[in-house]
Order: structure tokens, then C-alpha cells, then sequence
């Protein structure tokens, strides 16, 4: 019997329920036997003994169920008690074991945590981009309204006929509402005389985002009623900073662009215009839904209906209307949220998601090489406790804990690294993808990362921790000596995995030269023209707002608009820190039409390839003052005739697309049936905007501005652009009908279009630099764990006197013919995923082989060089010590 | 003995009891009855059978502990030991008593 002081390790798992029926009834037997053994020494019979201690057990089959019953509840209770205690008890015994061997334990962490921390990071990004709905009740139903022509490549909002023709019709969506974001001014309470951005909202805006008010009320149809008292909302956020957050701030008056406007309403902070990547908005002013011509659209996607069936009804009504013919060459989609990224941005966040899953393989790779190793080492230790009776069930629960106590700590790791990263990334991040800026570790996220967390543990750790101990107990205790050679079998396992990590890096690297490359093609190429200190300004009309109807928006407004924005241009022409000026816009920064361009060929207007060409606004002289040689004909005209004939100037490559060979001076083409024809007078090199790849900038027209283009753009040249910006900005503040001007360089404007290379190349350069020294850190792993193994074999070699650089080509041939078995399967495995890259490759083959070669060359010098340090230790063994060691 | 002279077990009172009983020493159950006898000088006045509900009940709470032994005579036994947590329990449960027993004693012996 256990007396006190005696500690039960283990508890007889009683599973089996007659089992514990049994016990029971023992008890009870003895429990009587006893009873009566003391009533008959206290002189009864036997019989009335064992009827005694009947009754006094109130001994019935009640009874006896009853016990039954509490002792398999019990039973049930303490098996789940007993598990919970092994884990744990195999935990503290893992941690242990764990601690003692810190360097193992801390190579395994790290690597683990690096692969978990950027799977996470990016993962971050992928759900933020692609996955994760708009911050409304329902976001993900929420859809934009478009126009889209040249196939797809650009878009552009409806205008209000068709707009509120879908609104009328269509039974797939509801909610529509139509949103513009024009920034205002501010007067009334706000000393700051200070633009806020602004939105200038229909009437259903609200209720399109399943939001209310905090206080007072949204818009109502009849705010934007003509002659209406314009009213207008502000966010919690301008409430609290400009109103103290009073309630009596409804029915006050806040003077928007100089005009008073009466508060109805309050919104809750961090109101985010679906797919505009803007800032919240923090007043609002109501739009009549006539006037929401070519203002972004949107609407709900009704319960169950996909945004495709949405688009297919909006075309079809489109195409219904009584002038449809005004529409013939546009096409309409409905989009969510994550359809809107571009693809060059959808594209560069799939490869880095590639990236990082390759990553974590290796790191996998890197960490059961580990564990095999050292289940290796244990495999005695494992023999030993099989021998004495611990089960296979209890071992592999052992390793399984340790697999869990490595992830979860990488795990834990892992998470603090991705959130570095993820704030590392964020400052990276570029304008294309600036909202990224809210991206936050979240509970999915976090999921995700615990999950690969687990899945490489069980993964990675226990198969090999199987596989080292699938010998026979007794042979492993027998063969004794710790450092014989390495079994057959998981020396081939771990040799799998070098070659798989040397793979999957090569394909990394190769992937991270081919960017780098292209990269730099991109930056090396020249622009075309002199873009030396340039900056491009365009005064802006005062934003409208309040129920405007459409004549007054096109009228006598836009004519002061126009006027004061020429004056404004006129005086910046002259204004100090202006070295030099020319009107017109940056050679790029036009407007295109939608549908094909056509020429007007022999047999009247003919359609072509070319599905949308760009024009810019130009001048005469302008080709001069940015240093653009005219390679045929003559300059621009001074001002282009109303409706048609125009003179322009276009650029080789549409020159050559639209005539091939043939001399294009005196030809004409128009954008597309609805524009004027255009006179090609001279034709201009192209100009190349790095990392701006669509269609539309490779056709390139310029021409003098028409009556209706209003105030045009100024070219400036100044070295002190703060100093001309804020002239700009005095200047429009003195004009009534002028908004705050705009101002670009071309510095910013090429930052934009290279922004995604940029970032795709740092964050996969990042990636591929900790694939190569992790797949060092493996190859050197596994050659010197070989060589360590080989200990007693290099001693008697070298003893016998073997040469010393006989021996080290034997070890460095071992890890070159895993690197070389490696890099076969790399080369394979780039050929076919470097396609996936294409799109973000500027002239640069996919196969490109100077990236090839010298990125496996790159891998063959960094496994001589994990390699070397191995095979010198192998030369210095002594052979008596190599031999002692048994 | 649920006799004349059996000392009615006030309920909840049977836990404590048998830990009392099982800090000495480890014992069987049959064990723990006699030395309850011993030292109520009579019966429990309750079935026997309710003290192996109490042990069941109490093993799967924690507080006791039991394993299969042999007795003198070389019979199978289950064999109860109170545990840490059982320890802990019975002292607290005594303090409440004793306070308790003392508060009424204090009651029903003031003079008016």
C-alpha cells in the first residue's frame, strides 16, 4: 500500500466503465466482510453478522448504483485532471531540457520567430489590401460605380444622367449615393484661417454606410432642394476641437469657403470615403443627386447578389437609355473595395506573400534539420526510456511538447518582429499604397501567425523526431558509441532538406536580382525632357457646395474662375524665386478619351489599335523651354481654333502606332467618335515617366489650349518651391472665386510611379538577404553536424596518413554536391516563378540569365564558405583524441 | 449505528470528519468508520454507504487521494490520504467550526 510520503507518478487510466464497476463493488464486499468480522467477535452469528452489516450500509440496489454512478463521475473528472497534469509536467520537463541546450534552443527560436514575423507582417498587408472589408456595418457589400474603357485600363465616375438611371432601375443594388472630397475653409470659431477635408455628399450618403449621426441629423432630400438654407454636418472629431463638443452646436452657423452654412448634424469620427485613400472627412455639405455628375458613385450590392451580376445589370440599363449612342464605347462595373488596388500593387503584394511563405519554408527547413539533429544526439536517451517501459505514446508526446514550447516561443517572437516590420513597412510604404497607414497587427492576423506557428511545429518537428527513432531500442543501446556515424536514413532526411532550402533561396534571390535590375534600368532611364527643378501649378476653382443646381456651376462662376486663375498664373509668372516659366502641364499630365482612337483614313473615320492616347496642354515654345528637340514638322500654334482642326504635336511611339512608316505631319486622328479631329503639325521624341506602364502613357499628343480648357497650367522652374507655393497659395486667397492651388514636381510625380518597385525591391531584398543566411546558417548546420559525426573516421584517416586536403575536399564535397543538387532544382523552380514577376519587370527578361548565373554563383561561394569552417575543425582533430572519444 | 445513542452528522459536517480521520494516517474505508465510531462512542447516524459517496465525491474534488493497496490480511484496498488541498481545507473548515461552536456556546450560556 502507498503510504504518506509516497508520490504517485502515473494513474492507472481506468478506462473501462465495469472496470471502475468493479472497484466498486470490491470495496463494498470488503467493506461488509470487515463489518461483519466484527459484529460475530461481538457474538452474533454469521448470518445475522452479515445481515447487520447489511443494514448498517443500507445496503440496496439504489444504493449501490448510486456509488457507481459518483465513482465514474469521479473517474471522468480525474483522467481529464491526470492530462492536463502530463502536459504540463512534459512542458516544464521540455523548457528544461530546452534551457540546458541554449544555443540549439535559441538558433531554432529565431529562426522559427523570423519566418512566423514576416509571414505575419505581410500577411498584415494582404488582409488589410485584399481581404479585410471597409471599416462599415456590412463594408464588403459596398460597391463603386464606374465608367471603364480601353478595357479596363481606366475609369472615371458616371455622369448624373446615367448615374441616376441605375439609381431608377436597378434591382440588384440600393443605397446609391454619389461622394465628392473637396477640401474647405474654415471661418467662424476656428481662429486658423485653415482647410479641412471636406465632402461633398448626396443626400442618401449616410445610410450607404450604415452610419448615424451622434448628433442632430443626416441630410434629408430637402436640403438640396433649390433655394434650400444651405446646411452642412462636421465630424465628432472638429466638434470637439472647434465646438468643445457642446450640444447646442446644432443650429449654429459655420462659415464653409466664406459662406455661412447652418450645423444639422454630427458624424462619428473617422469617416473614410470607400476606395479614396483620403483622409477622413470632416464636414459635410449635401449634393443634389442632378449634380453628382462625374462624382465618385457608389451603392450597396442588395443581400446575396455578386458585384458581377451588378455590373452586367448597370451595363444593360446603360446601354437601354434613349441615348445610349452617347455611351457606345463605355463600359460599367461595380467594384469592392479590394477590386480598386491596382494591379501592379495586387501584383507586388502576391509575390511578396510568396515571398515570405518561401521564407518560412526555408526557416522550417533550417529548424527540422535541427530537431533531426538533435533527435539524433537523443536517440540513446529515447532507446533507453523505450527500453524501460515509457511508450511510444508518451515519447512522441514529449517531442510534440517540445515542438509546441519552440513555436510558441518563436511564436511570441515572431509577433514582436512582425510588428517592427509592419511599422518598418508602413514608413516605407509608398503614395500608391499609402493607405496601409491603418494597417494593424489584427486577431486574424495573429490567428494566422499562431496557426503556421503550429503547423511547422507538428510539421517539422515531430516527423523527423519519428523518423530518428524508428531503430530498434536494443540496437541503438548495443552500437553504444555516441558519435558512430549518422543513420542512412536520416542522413538522407536532413540532406533533403539543405537541398530544399538551397531551392527555394535560389528562387528567392533570383527573384530579388531580377527586381533589383530592373530597378535600376528604371531609375537609369532618361526622362526625355529637362525636368530640373520643374514644378507644374494650376490654380483650382472654389470647391461648390450646397445644392448648386448645374447652370450656376458651369456659369458666370467658372468664368471668374477662369479669369482669376489666368491672372494668378500671370502674376506667379513674375513672382520672386521663379527662375523661369512656360504655360502648359508636365509632359504626361493630360486628359485622354475613352474608346479607340481613330484616323481619318481614305474612306472616312477609321477605328485602330490604339486604345486611348494622353494629351497635354502645351504652348508654343513649350517643346524649347523643357529642351524636347522636334524631330519633324513645326511647333504648336499660339491658340487653336474652336471645334476642330487643332494643330498638335505627338510623340514617336503614337506617330508610329497609328501610321506606322509614313510621314504623320498633316494627318489627323481624334481620341475617339466624339472629339475633334486633330492635325498632327510636328512630332516629338517620347517622353518616359519610369514605372508609369499603362497603354495610355506610351501615346503621347500635345496641344495649345481651346477656349473651354479654362485658366491652363504654368511650368515653373524655381529652386526655392516653398517660396513659389506659398505665393500661389496668397495669391488664389485674393481671388474670390479660387480655391487653394496645386502644385507638383515632376521629382514627386516620378516618386510615384517608381514607389511600388521601390518598395517591392526593399522589402524581397530584405527577404532574400535573410534566405541566404539562413540557408547558410542550415548548410553549415548539417556539414558540421556531419563532420562531428565523422569525427573517429577523420582521426583514423588522418592517423593512417590520409591527406589533410584529401579530407577537406571530402567535406566540402559533401555539402557542394547538396548545393549543387540544391541549385538544379532552384534554376527550375525560378524559370517557372520569376514569371510571376513579369509585371513588375521594366525590360527585363524574366530568364534574364546574367541575374541567373550570378545568383547561383552567389550560393555556390556561400557554401564553401559554411563549408570551410567545418572542414578546418575536421583537419585539427587529433587522432588519438578523435580515437579516445569512445 | 443508527441507534439511540447516534450522533447526527450535521450536513457537511461528514467531509471534515473524514479528513480529520484520514490526516493521521492513510486508511480504507472500513477504517474510517470504526474510527469514527471509536470516537463518537457510537454511530454515525447515517448508512455507511453515504461515506463512500463522501470519499468518491471528495477524491474528485482533490481533497483526497486514493490507490489500491493490501490490508494486514493480504485483502485488496482502496486506500484514502487526504491531499495538500485537503490539508488546507480541513483547517480552514475547522477554524469556522470551532468560531462557530464558540459563538453559540457564548449564546446559549450568557445570563439573562
Amino acid at each position: 500500500m502507498i503510504r504518506p510520503g509516497v508520490k504517485r507518478v502515473f494513474r492507472l487510466a481506468l478506462r473501462r466503465r465495469d472496470v471502475v464497476h468493479e472497484n466498486v463493488e470490491d470495496e463494498i464486499a470488503l467493506h461488509l466482510e470487515l463489518r461483519a468480522k466484527q459484529l460475530e467477535a461481538q457474538g452474533l452469528t454469521p448470518d445475522d453478522a452479515l445481515r447487520e452489516a447489511r443494514r448498517r450500509f443500507g445496503d440496496t440496489p439504489a444504493a449501490r448504483r448510486s456509488l457507481r454512478a459518483t465513482a465514474e463521475q469521479r473517474e471522468r473528472r480525474l483522467r481529464i485532471a491526470d492530462r492536463i497534469e502530463g502536459l504540463w509536467h512534459d512542458l516544464r520537463l521540455t523548457s528544461r531540457q530546452l534551457a540546458k541546450a541554449r544555443g540549439f534552443t535559441a538558433i531554432a527560436v529565431l529562426t522559427l520567430a523570423l519566418g512566423i514575423g514576416a509571414n505575419t507582417a505581410i500577411f498584415s498587408v494582404v488582409h488589410h489590401l485584399l481581404i479585410a472589408p471597409l471599416p462599415y456595418p456590412d463594408g464588403n457589400s459596398i460597391v463603386q460605380l464606374r465608367w471603364t474603357g480601353s478595357g479596363g485600363q481606366i475609369s472615371t465616375p458616371p455622369d448624373s444622367e446615367v448615374f441616376n438611371a441605375w439609381r431608377a432601375q436597378s434591382k440588384t443594388l440600393e443605397d446609391f449615393a454619389a461622394v465628392g472630397e473637396p477640401w474647405y475653409r474654415l471661418g467662424d470659431t476656428l481662429q486658423r484661417a485653415d482647410s479641412v477635408p471636406g465632402a461633398l455628399v448626396t443626400p442618401g450618403f449616410f445610410r450607404l454606410l450604415r452610419v448615424e449621426p451622434v448628433l442632430g441629423r443626416a441630410f434629408l432630400p430637402g436640403d438640396t432642394a433649390r433655394g434650400a438654407a444651405p446646411v452642412a454636418m462636421i465630424d465628432a472629431g472638429l466638434w470637439h476641437r472647434a465646438y468643445a463638443g457642446r450640444s447646442d452646436v446644432i443650429g449654429r452657423t459655420i462659415l464653409l469657403n466664406g459662406r455661412p452654412h447652418t450645423i444639422v448634424g454630427v458624424a462619428p469620427r473617422g469617416m473614410v470615403i470607400p476606395m479614396s485613400g483620403e483622409p477622413p472627412r470632416e464636414v459635410f455639405v449635401p449634393l443634389s443627386l442632378d449634380s453628382a455628375s462625374n462624382v465618385p458613385a457608389f451603392a450597396r450590392l442588395r443581400a446575396g447578389v455578386q458585384p458581377r451580376r451588378a455590373s452586367a445589370e448597370l451595363l444593360a440599363i446603360m446601354r437601354g437609355l434613349p441615348d445610349a449612342a452617347k455611351y457606345k464605347r463605355i463600359d460599367a462595373e461595380a467594384v469592392r473595395a479590394q477590386d480598386v488596388i491596382g494591379v501592379r500593387e495586387a501584383q507586388t503584394v502576391k509575390v511578396l506573400f510568396a515571398a515570405v511563405g518561401a521564407l518560412l519554408l526555408i526557416a522550417c527547413a533550417n529548424v527540422a534539420n535541427l530537431l533531426l539533429a538533435r533527435g539524433w544526439m537523443r536517440r540513446r536517451e529515447m532507446a533507453l526510456r523505450t527500453a524501460l517501459g515509457a511508450t511510444r505514446v508518451r515519447l512522441f508526446r514529449q517531442v510534440l511538447a517540445e515542438s509546441l514550447v519552440l513555436s510558441g516561443a518563436a511564436c511570441a517572437i515572431g509577433i514582436g518582429i512582425a510588428w517592427v516590420g509592419l511599422h518598418v513597412m508602413i514608413a516605407l510604404r509608398p503614395s500608391a499604397l499609402d493607405n496601409l497607414a491603418a494597417v494593424r497587427l489584427q486577431p486574424a492576423v495573429l490567428l494566422w501567425s499562431v496557426g503556421i506557428a503550429l503547423l511547422s511545429a507538428l510539421g517539422f518537428g515531430t516527423a523527423p523526431a519519428l523518423l530518428a527513432r524508428t531503430a530498434a531500442p536494443g540496437d541503438v543501446l548495443r552500437s553504444g558509441s555516441r558519435t558512430s556515424a549518422g543513420g542512412w536514413a536520416s542522413g538522407r532526411v536532413r540532406g533533403l532538406f539543405v537541398v530544399l532550402e538551397v531551392g527555394l533561396s535560389l528562387v528567392m534571390l533570383v527573384g530579388a536580382g531580377l527586381l533589383v535590375r530592373s530597378f535600376v534600368r528604371l531609375e537609369r532611364q532618361p526622362l526625355g525632357f529637362d525636368a530640373a527643378r520643374l514644378y507644374e501649378v494650376a490654380p483650382m476653382p472654389r470647391p461648390v457646395g450646397g445644392g448648386r443646381s448645374p447652370e450656376r456651376r458651369g456659369g458666370s462662376g467658372q468664368r471668374a474662375a477662369t479669369a482669376q486663375g489666368r491672372e494668378l498664373l500671370a502674376r506667379l509668372a513674375s513672382a520672386p524665386g521663379v527662375t523661369a516659366s512656360h504655360p502648359g502641364s508636365l509632359p504626361g499630365n493630360g486628359y485622354w478619351g475613352f474608346g479607340s482612337v481613330e484616323v481619318d483614313g481614305s474612306s472616312g473615320p477609321t477605328p485602330t489599335d490604339v486604345k486611348s492616347a494622353l494629351v497635354t496642354l502645351a504652348s508654343p515654345g513649350y517643346f524649347h523651354f523643357l529642351k524636347i528637340p522636334l524631330l519633324a514638322g513645326r511647333d504648336l500654334d499660339s491658340a487653336t481654333a474652336a471645334g476642330g482642326g487643332a494643330g498638335v504635336v505627338i510623340g514617336e511611339g503614337l506617330a508610329h502606332r497609328l501610321w506606322g512608316r509614313r510621314s504623320p505631319l498633316g494627318l489627323r486622328f481624334r481620341l475617339n467618335a466624339k472629339q475633334p479631329w486633330l492635325t498632327v503639325v510636328g512630332v516629338v521624341p517620347d517622353v518616359h515617366y519610369p514605372g508609369y506602364t499603362a497603354e495610355v502613357y506610351q501615346n503621347q499628343a500635345y496641344e495649345t489650349p481651346r477656349a473651354e480648357d479654362g485658366a491652363g497650367n504654368l511650368l515653373v522652374r524655381t529652386s526655392d518651391s516653398a517660396l513659389v507655393a506659398s505665393t500661389a497659395r496668397r495669391l488664389a486667397a485674393a481671388e474670390p472665386a479660387l480655391g487653394a492651388p496645386y502644385m507638383v514636381s515632376v521629382a514627386e510625380a516620378v516618386e510615384y510611379g517608381l514607389a511600388p518597385e521601390r518598395f517591392a525591391m526593399a522589402l524581397i531584398g530584405v527577404f532574400a538577404l535573410v534566405a541566404l543566411v539562413l540557408s547558410a546558417v542550415g548548410l553549415y548546420g548539417v556539414i558540421a553536424y556531419a563532420v562531428t559525426h565523422r569525427t573517429r573516421e577523420i582521426g583514423i584517416r588522418v592517423a593512417l596518413g590520409a591527406d589533410p586536403a584529401k579530407v577537406s575536399r571530402l567535406v566540402l564535397g559533401e555539402g557542394l554536391r547538396l548545393t549543387a543538387l540544391g541549385l538544379v532544382i532552384g534554376l527550375v523552380g525560378a524559370a517557372f516563378s520569376t514569371r510571376a514577376l513579369e509585371a513588375l519587370l521594366f525590360g527585363l527578361n524574366p530568364l534574364d540569365p546574367v541575374t541567373f548565373v550570378a545568383i547561383a554563383a552567389l550560393l555556390v561561394v556561400t557554401t564553401l564558405l559554411a563549408a570551410y569552417v567545418p572542414a578546418r575543425r575536421a583537419l585539427r582533430i587529433d587522432p588519438i583524441d578523435a580515437l579516445r572519444a569512445e | 449505528m443508527a441507534g439511540r445513542d447516534a450522533l447526527p452528522v450535521v450536513k457537511g459536517t461528514l467531509d471534515v470528519l473524514v479528513l480529520k480521520a484520514l490526516s493521521w494516517t492513510p486508511m480504507h474505508g472500513f477504517e474510517i468508520v470504526t474510527w469514527l465510531e471509536s470516537r463518537s462512542g457510537g454511530g454515525l447516524g447515517l448508512d455507511d454507504s453515504a461515506l463512500y459517496q463522501a470519499l468518491y465525491r471528495m477524491e474528485e474534488r482533490g481533497l483526497v487521494a486514493a490507490d489500491w493497496g493490501v490490508t494486514d490480511n493480504n485483502r485488496r484496498a482502496r486506500y484514502y490520504r487526504v491531499t495538500a488541498k485537503g490539508r488546507r481545507y480541513l483547517e480552514a473548515e475547522t477554524a469556522r467550526w470551532t468560531r462557530y461552536a464558540a459563538l453559540v456556546t457564548d449564546i446559549l450560556t450568557a445570563r439573562l
